[in-house]
């Protein structure tokens, strides 16, 4: 079966010469299937990548793959970091600008890591199965993807270089003054014991305290319950590994950064006492408005993946209650590819942001729908109880969720992902002890189940891919209709579930209308119009005016067909050509005098 | 809380009554000038007053114009000196707030100068306690049409789309069909159009009302061709987008005026950007098109319940009534009530007030006036007799004369009246190429945002005079009572109250929903070995709330070991309401 393959893959990259992906001599192609095949860019999925090694990925890929992907550099994070999408697409079947694209990013917020790998590890599975699997070779020559690893490359710069907790760096690295004191970044939380982690503190206080230690792992502390003789326990729990850097009385209040860029984005966006880091402005950050500019320049993307972390989620909009619900037709595709998610992604829920998550303005993918008109979906990758596998809870019955991590962390990890509580002399709290989960667990896997959430997220993201539109005129027709004066039927038939335009976009009127048109040079067009029954050619809408040129403003909806009709004089060949931001040109030539069904 | 304003002392100079702008000397013209010019007017003006002005470009147009501003201040201006910023010309047919804005610049140069024969010393006084900045055009490219070939208005200059779907881009805008060199107004024959003539003045147009047996004749477009044949006219301009909708608060998505994304017309972003570099702006005044001093606000109460995390509407009371305050003394000033249209969406005031946490007055220099009594009160021009006296009312007059005069009539009485009857023409009958017969006239480019050339000098002279009386109104911070009582040896009590005597707040209500300015920061200055034993180093300080310093104070207190109460000091900075230095005073 190997052996097989192999051959097989062999004489492909033979036929499709030395550009293809899988050509060359040392090819060995990749199924994604089969144990031992090697592929032909060997790429380490058990573990994470800084902002450098990203790229270097991609740029390897690159270089294997030649014209397959390509790179451009978008504009500049705030800490000079290039912003760099790259293109994957089938050169010899057109640019990727004549066809329908699927945007995917990863990792705007600086510690939700693992959406970079998830998005190299779409270009390089598809990459490495384009020679050998007829549906990824299919998808590279009918659409293109623009790939944007790091939407916060200085954040996850941060996140690998500095000491943090699973829940810092989530931010962008532009100085704010979150305590209003006229100096910025000045006190975020501090390695006191410099071992290059970020934990927790607590403080031993005789008869005093809230917390006691867990009387089986004194490594967990557990609050003391109520009672009316007030507190008695032994314990309280400090806060974040931190000082009071500008002596003004508080500890870690204004750490480095200390906005949102997922909360910047022009739909319902509001400002920063009504939504946390939204920025002076819609699109702040100079990450974000290169990425607007971006897709405000690429009328062809067709499908939104951003990959966060964390809770198993696929999410969709709106974001904001007050949007109401988006409208029924675009539910109706946002449910098929949210529930098919579902059953990819064992363990992820198909949400809606604000009812199922919470109240959200200015996101990212709210604007890329309500703005764009793009159907589009946020995954947070990873969730905890995959840990567990299907025990009820996500834990082992009778444990509670701290105990639960570190039993995982002690048989799992060998307890490589706890810092163990040590002793601390701190200049306001005295002796206090140290100690907690590292920054890489608990919102991102362990090494070992990397790969599989990779897989997953990356196969859900091309699903939503293959579903983007994709138009071909189906059949035309002429009839004679006597004295010389034809009809010309038209049907396009759009094969794929996503609509050329979503009803979002036929509403609010974004983007071009789809046009369809008839053209020849011995050809009159005296009226045309749009078919509105499939059995009575009588019943046309006809168009006001430009009958060569019907306007298509609800575009081609998903799985379905449009009709055209034309009544035309004329003899000789004849085009009819279908155009749309978001699906394939196809145009048709057929000869006026050959009555009937033409041959497609 | 209300507060009784008649009983508030201001510490500074008092309102005072207009004063002639040249008494002596080169008199200032107020002067319309392209773009060019008058960009390099400004660089002039810099160059020659080096130490008083300094020209800088904040940006680029679309059309990459200089966005230029003029930064007027005695020297250098101290940190957190107060600065107001005055913003004109960001709506395109508001030409002559720009003229002001320039005469107001050179007016305030020419008096600031010692030597000069039109000195002032109340001017000198301004620039050496508070910062000018003034944009004196800051939507270069609409107002240019202004001085270009057709004359027409522009407002919109940014994110053109295809309004009229049909797949080409601005193909059907605002045209001077008949050639005169105009663009103005067509009047078309439609019984549809919902417009009839003002049975008090044929010449103006007013809506038929059906229900009183009126019928519609015309509709109203601007002078335009149908370049698509599609039987409409100007349903596809070119361009789209207002800078003065660009802004992003309450910004409205998907509607074309408004652009594609907030501050993405680059004059919006520009002008966001400068806001935002300039911490010490304490105030800033828009002259154009919208007015929020002859017409208040809608009011909102600090606490009113937010719907959905959005707080509603408005300006919070205590800013309302501070802003009246300043509306009352500029109308005592300039005797200026003309009205201009309510704030709106997306507009750089609305944003500065609401995200930005600064004031914003919203100041309409002039429109033909309304009120019998104003239009009385403007000083009569000689009647022009090469033009015909106000058409008489046609047969439809007589038949209904139960209705009021219309406001568009009022107003050509008004022209009438001034000898500018040219300031609406008569309509002309004219073959469009496409519509067939129509009539072409109505309202010429800028006829109602331009004062009659004998007003611009006075009208422009009083608003720089109500300027001039806003240095005192700006928050500035001071210390009182500082007093250091040695408790016993090496301890010291000190104590101190930090005022904002001044109408303006340190931070205003807006400011302090949106967390959007920096609170007043005080800090201890203590000798070498010295430590306060109570009391923190460092205080901010939020509620310094203006109205002239009733509530304006913040009561501040430390326990010292280790210095003489006599080595005792203070420092205190602010963004935009100066700072103060103190030492103690000792007391037994
Ligand atoms: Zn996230």
């Amino acid at each position: 079966m190997m052996l097989s393959l192999f051959l097989a893959a062999c004489a492909s990259c033979q036929s499709a010469g030395d550009t293809a992906p899988g050509g060359g001599a040392q090819s060995t192609g990749f199924s994604g299937t089969s144990v031992g095949v090697r592929p032909s860019v060997e790429i380490a999925w058990n573990r994470f990548y800084d902002d450098e090694e990203v790229y270097a990925l991609l740029d390897q890929l690159a270089a294997r793959y030649p014209g397959f992907l390509s790179s451009e550099t978008i504009g500049r994070s705030v800490e000079d970091r290039p912003m760099r999408v790259f293109k994957l697409t089938d050169p010899s079947t057109g640019a990727d600008t004549a066809k329908p694209a699927m945007w995917i990013d990863g990792n705007v917020h600086g510690n939700e890591i693992q959406g970079s790998e998830a998005v190299v590890y779409t270009a390089w599975y598809l990459l490495e199965n384009y020679a050998t699997n007829p549906k990824a070779r299919e998808l590279l020559e009918q659409s293109a993807f623009y790939l944007l690893p790091m939407v916060n490359p200085d954040g996850r710069a941060s996140w690998f270089r500095d000491a943090h907790n699973p829940h810092s760096s989530r931010t962008g690295r532009r100085p704010v003054d979150d305590d209003g004191d006229g100096r910025f970044d000045e006190d975020g939380p501090d390695d006191l014991d410099g071992d290059g982690h970020i934990v927790t503190m607590r403080k031993h206080v005789p008869g005093t305290g809230t917390h006691r230690l867990n009387a089986d792992d004194p490594r967990l502390l557990e609050p003391v319950p109520a009672n009316d003789r007030g507190l008695r326990g032994d314990w309280i729990f400090v806060g974040t590994e931190g000082l009071d850097n500008d002596g003004d009385g508080r500890i870690n209040e204004d750490s480095s950064g200390g906005y949102d860029m997922n909360r910047a984005w022009p739909s319902m966006w509001q400002p920063e006492h009504v939504q946390f880091g939204a920025g002076n402005y819609p699109l702040f950050w100079p990450e974000t408005r290169c990425i607007a500019r971006f897709l405000l320049a690429h009328p062809n993307v067709a499908g939104v993946q951003s990959f966060h972390n964390n809770g198993g989620m696929i999410l969709r909009g709106p974001g904001a209650e007050a949007f109401g619900e988006y409208p029924s037709r675009d539910v109706a595709v946002y449910d098929e590819l949210g529930r098919d998610g579902e059953r990819m992604l064992p363990f992820y829920r198909y949400m809606i942001i604000w009812r199922d998550l919470y109240s959200v303005f200015g996101g990212f993918v709210t604007w890329t729908y309500e703005g764009l008109g793009i159907i589009s979906f946020t995954n947070e990758l990873w969730n905890e109880d995959q840990r567990f596998a299907n025990l009820p809870g996500g834990r082992p019955a009778g444990m509670g969720p701290d105990a639960a991590d570190q039993f995982f962390d002690d048989r799992m990890l060998l307890g490589g992902g706890f810092v163990d509580w040590h002793p601390f002399q701190h200049p306001l709290y005295g002796d206090i002890e140290i100690g907690g989960f590292r920054k890489d667990v608990g919102r991102v896997p362990p090494s070992f189940l990397i790969e599989e959430m990779l897989h997953r997220n990356a196969l859900f993201a091309i699903r939503h891919a293959a579903a983007m539109p994709r138009v071909v005129i189906e059949e035309t027709l002429v009839t004679d209709l006597g004295d010389g004066l034809l009809a010309v039927d038209v049907v396009l038939r759009n094969e794929n579930p996503i609509p050329t335009r979503t009803q979002r976009a036929v509403e609010k009127r974004i983007g071009s209308a789809d046009v369809l048109s008839l053209e020849g040079s011995g050809l009159q067009v005296l009226a045309g119009g749009i078919r509105t029954d499939r059995f009575r050619p009588e019943l046309v809408q006809l168009a006001e005016r430009e009958p060569e040129r019907l306007i298509l403003e609800q575009g081609v909806a998903g799985r379905s067909q449009v009709r055209a009709r034309w009544f035309v004089r004329g003899k000789g060949k004849a085009g009819v050509q279908f155009q749309s931001d978001k699906a394939r040109s196809v145009r048709v030539e057929f000869d006026l005098g050959q009555v009937g069904p033409a041959k497609q | 809380m209300l507060y009784a304003l008649t009983a508030l002392v201001f510490t500074l100079l008092p309102p005072t009554p207009a004063r002639p702008a040249q008494a002596a000397g080169a008199p200032i013209a107020v002067e319309f000038l392209p773009h060019a010019q008058l960009d390099q007017r400004l660089r002039d003006l810099a160059a020659a007053h080096p130490g008083r002005a300094r020209y800088e470009s904040i940006g680029r147009s679309r059309a990459d114009r200089d966005i230029g501003c003029l930064r007027l201040s005695e020297g250098e201006p101290r940190p957190g000196q107060p600065a107001i910023w005055l913003v004109a010309n960001i709506e395109g047919p508001q030409v002559y707030s720009s003229a002001a804005a320039l005469y107001a610049v050179e007016s305030l140069l020419a008096r600031a100068d010692s030597d000069a024969p039109d000195s002032d010393a109340k001017v000198r006084e301004f620039l050496s306690t508070t910062t000018l900045y003034v944009i004196p055009r800051a939507h270069p490219d609409a107002a240019e049409a202004r001085f270009g070939s057709p004359l027409m208005e522009v407002r919109a200059t940014g994110h053109g789309i295809d309004n009229d779907r049909d797949g080409r881009l601005g193909e059907d805008g605002p045209s001077d069909i008949d050639g005169d060199g105009i663009v103005a107004w067509m009047r078309v024959p439609d019984v549809e159009g919902g417009l009839m003539e003002d049975p008090r003045d044929a010449r103006a147009l007013v809506e038929a009302k059906p229900a009183q047996g009126e019928s519609a004749r015309f509709a109203l477009v601007r002078e335009s061709l149908d370049s698509d044949g599609d039987e409409r006219t100007m349903e596809d301009p070119r361009f789209d987008a207002e800078l003065n909708r660009n802004f992003p608060h309450s910004w409205r998505e998907h509607e074309a005026a408004y652009g594609l994304f907030p501050t993405d017309e680059p004059e919006a972003r520009a002008l966001a950007d400068f806001f935002l570099r300039h911490k010490d702006i304490g105030l800033v005044v828009v002259w154009g098109e919208l007015d929020n001093v002859t017409d208040k606000p809608k009011t909102v109460a600090m606490d009113a319940p937010r719907v959905q995390r959005i707080p509603p509407e408005g300006w919070i009371e205590t800013d309302a009534e501070i802003l009246a305050e300043l509306a009352k003394r500029r109308l005592d000033i300039t005797g200026n009530k003309t009205k201009g249209r309510a704030d709106h969406n997306g507009s750089l005031q609305s944003w500065v007030y609401n995200q930005g946490g600064v004031m914003a007055l919203s100041v309409t220099l002039w429109d033909i006036p309304l009120d019998a009594k104003e239009q009385a009160e403007s000083k009569a021009a000689p009647a022009d007799p090469s033009k015909p006296a106000a058409a008489p009312a046609d047969k439809a007059g007589e038949k209904k004369p139960e209705r009021e005069p219309s406001e568009e009539a009022k107003r050509l009485a008004w022209l009438d009246a001034k000898g500018l009857a040219e300031r609406y023409a008569s309509w002309k009958p004219f073959e469009h190429p496409q519509l067939g017969p129509v009539e072409v006239g109505g309202w010429q480019p800028y006829a109602r945002t331009e004062p009659p050339t004998a007003d611009q000098a006075t009208l422009a002279a009083k608003e720089l005079e109500f300027l001039l009386t806003l240095g005192s109104a700006m928050a500035r911070i001071d210390f009182v009572e500082v007093e250091a009582k040695e408790l016993s040896k090496d301890l010291v009590e000190l104590k101190a109250v930090l005022v904002n005597p001044h109408l303006l707040p340190v931070q205003c209500q807006a400011a302090r929903r949106a967390d959007s300015t920096r609170p007043a920061r005080v800090r201890l200055v203590l000798p070498a070995g010295a430590r306060a034993l109570v009391g923190p180093p460092e205080v901010l300080v939020d509620d310094l709330t203006g109205m002239g310093g009733k509530t304006a104070r913040r009561e501040l207190r430390w326990l010292i070991q280790g210095a003489p109460a006599g080595a005792l000091g203070l420092e205190a900075d602010s963004d935009h309401a100066g700072d103060a230095q103190v030492r103690a005073k000792v007391i037994q």
